[in-house]
């Protein structure tokens, strides 16, 4: 089977990418078939953590529509400006001209156009590409254009280049975004677990038990790494009862260590530029521990960790506003 | 007679299988059963909602609906998709996925009792 790990954190800058980095390298050196799926479009940098500059494919990626003026029909009337919902449409230099931007697309300028000077054009959203890393695995990442926004369907689209790309038993690696919102989501649905990672502060705390609810609503089964546990002994205990509380199984826990920002600035995972660290070490023994009870024993460690009840859901109740 | 929609990847009906997702699955194969519990129609639709930036779950279940589907088979519902399938009173039943659609509709027989 392909089995297909979340890692998730809800606050940013807590580790995901050097988990993620970690596993994926660490599963691939073991032998296993791993593919890395960066699904952090809005910022991605999984490739920068494998110092991948070289794609080797690379798709164009569009979501909705902008509206386009043909200025050989245009007669600047002016209309579209004024009927444009969102005031995407403004006069610039002696003609109108659309911030494709602010335009959603809505076509109410084009039906607006006496002269019908206008149209709709897929708006290029980013793009989805895929690479070997220098170590020998694949890396499926994408790249959003600036001010396009994020969206589950491209972290659906990361994740269904990341199957084409895997083989009938492989391992993906799946670096999700943070927050809870779709992309988070679209990372967690599809995937056979989720790997927490969390920092002894009180907003990743908070973050992590907000994460935990969607994987527990998923019915994923879920492991910790608690990073830079050293930096708040108190908290890093509330965050292990908690764990314990909620049949999360604990991976490992990782130290604070320099070794790790400056392995980032090498553009090299903590795991080979500073092997020797204590966050090295502590990162080789959760890959290990994570192969050993995750992948190996994948049967029962599903079994054991699969949440009993699914997290109850919140209807969503719309009410007329109070009239006074 | 009820009606269920299973989330499918393609147009294969009854020899399709279970889609790795609900809301963004390929297709919907919608099952009429009978009192006895036996097959009396099947139809395939296309899912628009896979195409959705966001917002995937609220449009299949929307879509869903308005088919008049009473029981969801799916391997697993997104947070804002068992909302609202809860709050409608549509029955979800959940499968692995690349689960045969036959061994599904067995799952929902065995569930409707």
């Amino acid at each position: 089977m392909v089995l297909e790990v979340a890692v998730a954190s809800g606050k940013g800058g807590v580790g995901k990418s050097t988990i993620s980095a970690t596993l994926a390298l660490h599963l691939h050196r073991a032998g296993w078939d791993v593919v890395a799926a960066d699904a952090d479009a809005d910022a991605p940098n999984l490739h920068i953590v494998f110092g991948l500059d070289e794609w080797g494919e690379v798709r164009e990626y569009s979501e909705g529509y902008v509206a386009r003026i043909d200025y050989g029909k245009c007669t600047n009337c002016g209309v579209c400006a004024d009927v444009c919902p969102f005031k995407a449409v403004s006069f610039k230099g002696g003609r109108y001209v659309i911030n494709s931007l602010i335009c959603e697309g809505c076509v109410t300028c084009s039906l607006a156009c006496p002269e019908r000077a206008i149209s709709r054009v897929r708006h290029p959203t980013g793009v989805l590409r895929t690479g070997v890393t220098r170590y020998g695995f694949p890396l499926v990442s994408a790249r959003l254009n600036v001010g396009r926004p994020n969206s589950g369907r491209l972290v659906t689209e990361v994740k269904n280049m990341a199957r084409e790309v895997a083989k009938s038993s492989s391992v993906i690696v799946v670096d999700s975004a943070a927050g809870i919102g779709c992309q988070v989501v679209s990372s967690l649905a599809g995937a056979n677990a989720v790997v927490l990672v969390a920092e002894p502060t009180p907003a990743s705390f908070s973050d992590l038990r907000r994460v935990h609810k969607l994987a527990k609503h998923f019915m994923l089964p879920s492991a910790l790494v608690l990073n830079k546990v050293d930096i708040n002994p108190g908290l890093s205990r509330s965050i292990r009862e908690y764990a314990l509380r909620e049949g999360i199984d604990i991976l490992g826990e990782v130290p604070y260590d320099d070794a790790v920002p400056k392995s980032m600035s090498l553009r090299m995972p903590v795991v080979e530029a500073f092997p020797n660290s204590r966050a090295s070490k502590a990162l080789i023994r959760i890959a290990e521990e994570f192969e050993r009870r995750v992948v190996r024993g994948w049967r029962d460690w599903f079994r054991r960790f699969k949440p009993r009840k699914p997290e109850p859901y919140r209807p969503i109740i719309i009410k007329p506003p109070t009239l006074r | 007679m009820v009606k269920v929609a299973i989330a499918t990847e393609s147009r294969r009906g009854l020899d399709d299988v279970v889609a790795p997702r609900f809301a963004r699955a390929g297709t919907f194969t919608i099952i009429d059963l009978g009192s006895e519990g036996g097959v009396v129609s099947v139809k395939v639709i296309d899912n628009p909602a896979a195409e959705s930036p966001g917002g995937a779950g609220v449009r299949a279940t929307q879509l869903l609906a308005d088919e008049g589907v009473e029981v969801v088979v799916g391997p697993g519902f997104g947070p804002n998709a068992a909302a609202i399938l809860a709050e409608l009173g549509i029955k979800t039943v959940t499968v692995p996925p690349g689960t045969p659609v036959k061994e599904a509709v067995e799952e929902v027989r065995k569930q409707l009792g």
